[in-house]
């Protein structure tokens, strides 16, 4: 069955057709409110939240992207949890320490083909980026995770963001800017291929973007 | 060399995703090729940008599946439910009006046996019984309600049968057997007694209360059908368990009272 043939049986308040269109876009749900919130249990109470929301306000989806409506309900859904947090600070904004050696490693990242160092580093990178995402204010860190995260163009991150397009492009180069200068300090972590401060190889201006 | 303003960072930023105009493009191409600093802060937001694209992507930790209860819907039932659920609650009622009736008919008829008992055990013993039993109406009127006219009829023969029956030699045995003679006077007395002597025909009764127990047995299997489609848990809770055995109780009484009624 089609997903626009799932959104209208869900819309007459079949909630199994809205499972089904919830296995489909749970991951992508859960990476973005993981990213925005940057807490595992806080993302999955988002998530289940966001879902929540959809499936009664499924109504008043009037066509277009699905992907696109689901993601502001989630955007909205990580600004509820972070304003939850917010007011009851019992978790640290910074769950996880960067100098924590005991870094679990973790189950998704399962290459084969990855030595244990490897995985160990990817980790670490994974965690360095999380930190400085996590370092930027909440509406900078939601345009740049869907926008480079989930790969959205600028009117689905305006549309899911709820803000104008030059206010997109405006958070978006200045949460680039302030990353950039962020993982400065974690340059040992990242790849050969993406040491900021190496003078690039290649003419890179001749490359189409 | 100067320094990137704000405003170039965002030029950089939007050429990275191919937002820029074609002017501007050609604009801003040239500027990098001229500048090592706005070359070297393109290359950064790229490489940024590389990074955050390689996050790896997770999966969910659990599934978020929704539960009618999250949402706070109620399974929806069949369309025969409702007919069921009225045809219960119908039947329920009638069964209980017309018991009520029944029950006040013979309560009234309780008073009257005694005189009339009284007065048969006066009569002239074999032939009166059976005269009275084939003719009962100038006697009850006085003691029966109006609505029940009939009632004390089988009454009357019944309890002349123990008399007279107490008062032959064969006291000790039971009704059913005291003489070929007395059987035959209770046959005749007994045969129409059910559907004479109460206002609501017991066979009435009995059919109201099986349809009642019959509908609502067919509302909760229904019910329960629609709990199962749901992915509920479909065992029988300690409520429903509690409510069924109820039901059949209170269906068991009634059944009880009811042939009570019929045969006394």
């Amino acid at each position: 069955m089609n997903e626009a043939a799932l959104i209208l049986d869900a819309q007459k308040g079949d909630l199994e057709a809205f499972n089904r269109l919830v296995l489909a876009y749970q991951d992508m749900l859960y990476n973005t409110a993981l990213r925005i919130i940057g807490d595992e249990a806080l993302a999955a109470d988002a998530t289940q939240d966001a879902f929540i929301s959809a499936y009664r306000n499924i109504a008043a989806y009037r066509g277009g992207s699905f992907k696109g409506w689901l993601m502001r309900t989630i955007t909205n859904a990580c600004y509820d949890e972070l304003r939850r947090r917010k007011r009851r600070p019992t978790i640290p904004l910074e769950p996880t320490n960067d100098e924590d050696e005991e870094m679990e490693s973790p189950r998704w990242l399962t290459d084969p083909s990855m030595s244990p160092e490897q995985r160990f580093d990817a980790d670490e990178l994974e965690h360095a980026i999380q930190h400085c995402l996590n370092a930027l204010p909440t509406d900078f860190r939601t345009a740049v995770v869907l926008a480079d995260v989930q790969g959205m163009d600028y009117a689905e991150v305006a549309s899911a963001a709820s803000v104008p397009l030059g206010t997109i492009k405006s958070r978006l180069a200045r949460a680039r800017v302030r990353l950039r200068e962020c993982l400065q300090g974690f340059r040992e972590l990242l790849p050969a291929s993406f040491r900021l401060d190496e003078e690039p190889r290649s003419n890179l201006i001749e490359e189409k973007p | 060399m100067t320094q990137p303003s704000s405003r170039d960072f965002e030029l950089l930023s939007a050429y990275l995703d191919g937002q820029l105009s074609q002017t501007d493009t050609t604009r801003l191409e040239s500027r990098i090729k001229a500048d090592p600093e706005l070359r070297s802060v393109y290359d950064g937001l790229r490489q940024t940008r590389a990074l955050l694209r390689q996050l790896p992507s997770r999966r969910a930790p659990r599934n978020f599946r929704l539960t009618p209860q999250m949402v706070g819907i109620k399974p929806s039932t069949p369309r025969i439910f409702p007919v069921f659920r009225l045809a219960s609650v119908f039947a329920t009622l009638l069964l209980l009006i017309g018991y009520g009736i029944n029950l006040s008919a013979s309560a009234a008829s309780m008073a009257a046996p005694t005189t009339m008992a009284y007065d048969t055990y006066m009569a002239p013993a074999g032939n009166g019984a059976a005269e009275i039993a084939t003719q009962p109406e100038p006697t009850p009127e006085t003691a029966a309600p109006k609505f029940a006219p009939t009632a004390p009829t089988s009454e009357t023969p019944e309890i002349q049968q123990n008399k007279y029956a107490a008062e032959t030699p064969s006291a000790n045995r039971s009704m059913a057997n005291i003489s070929p003679n007395a059987e035959s006077q209770l046959a005749m007395d007994s045969a129409p007694a059910p559907t004479a002597e109460l206002p609501v025909h017991p066979g009435w009764l009995f059919g109201l209360l099986g349809l009642a127990v019959f509908s609502s047995a067919g509302a909760f299997i229904v019910h329960l059908r629609a709990r199962q489609s749901w992915h509920q848990n479909i065992k029988l809770t300690r409520k429903d368990i509690l409510l069924i055995t109820l039901t059949l109780v209170v269906a068991a009484l009634l059944a009880a009272g009811i042939y009570w009624m019929s045969v006394r």
